[in-house]
């Protein structure tokens, strides 16, 4: 009895990930906005807010990577596969997706080192978060039900 | 059929006796159902029936509604459905973990988290099945660490 996912699952994994970039951009835009507008089409309205055309690109890019997660995270597409070539078909998709949208849509200068530098170091700093995190969750849990099975294994061997 | 029951408490043992004509296959049901209180499991391979002991199950696989036991070494066929082994076995330590899985709990040799929330268990034979989301829940009930 597979617990069926239906595509309102997917469509509040988009908007989890839309919302959360949206805020963050927004504060970023009352933080450096004016400073920015520019150089970079994200912040052309200052610290006014994000234009409406960033927020559709940016509302695609969450599609793709809900996508992107269904393909990678989920055992309907690819049956079998470890956690780890998983996560890094995922980064490496997220890292070409985003990298796309950057040069096609113009979220900041191609040929400037510094954003680039920064957009390495925010999606780096965020990835290996996550990833300690999940891995830290993960082991831990993994320890609880060893321990679990050891003392089920032992009531139920007394008991017979 | 005439079911007679002697309650005797000079009686060692309890003791079970069917008398019938010939053995048809509800008399075999019966009997495969009381065995199973005796810890034994009746199924069959190459056409010989085996009573096997229940510790010595590892896992039952259900394949185009066809039951299969697994022991350390073999493999054997059941006539029992995977609902009926279910009810009937919880008792000896075995839960369902999967549409086509009953595990025995004893028999497990680790348990690892998987994607979406599935459990990886690899068994004392070294196969490894997993549980779906939803029996992943009540393994972790069962185990207590939910």
């Amino acid at each position: 009895m597979e617990e069926k996912k239906t595509v309102f699952d997917y469509l509040a994994q988009v908007m989890i990930i839309f919302g959360f970039t949206m805020l963050m951009l927004n504060i970023f835009c009352l933080g450096f906005g004016d400073s920015a507008r520019d150089i970079s089409a994200i912040f052309a309205l200052g610290a006014q807010g994000i234009p409406a055309g960033i927020s559709f690109q940016f509302l695609c890019v969450s599609v793709l990577l809900t996508g992107a997660r269904y393909v990678f995270f989920t055992d309907r597409v690819i049956k079998k596969m470890s956690l780890w070539s998983r996560t890094v078909c995922m980064l490496t998709f997220a890292i070409i997706l985003i990298a796309a949208f950057i040069i096609l849509f113009h979220w900041f200068p191609v040929d400037m080192w510094q954003p680039w530098l920064m957009f390495f170091l925010c999606f780096g700093v965020c990835f290996v978060g996550s990833c300690a995190f999940v891995t830290l969750k993960e082991k831990t849990e993994n320890r609880r039900m060893e321990e679990a099975l050891r003392r089920l294994k032992e009531t139920e061997g007394k008991k017979k | 059929m005439k079911v007679e029951i002697i309650v005797d408490d000079k009686a060692d043992d309890l003791h079970i006796s069917v008398t019938c004509r010939q053995l048809t296959p509800e008399i075999e049901k019966l009997l495969e159902n009381l065995r199973m209180m005796n810890h034994q499991l009746t199924a069959r391979k190459h056409e010989e029936t085996y009573l096997l002991d229940i510790a010595e199950v590892i896992y039952i696989e259900s394949i185009d509604r066809k039951c299969f036991v697994y022991t350390a070494d073999e493999v054997y066929e059941t006539d029992f459905r995977l609902y009926e082994l279910e009810r009937q076995l919880e008792e000896f330590g075995f839960l369902r973990i999967s549409k086509s899985f009953l595990i025995h709990l004893q028999k497990v040799q680790s348990l690892k988290a998987d994607i979406n929330r599935k459990i990886r268990i690899t068994m004392s034979n070294g196969e490894q099945i997993i549980a779906s989301r939803q029996y992943a829940d009540e393994l972790k009930k069962r185990l207590g660490v939910m």
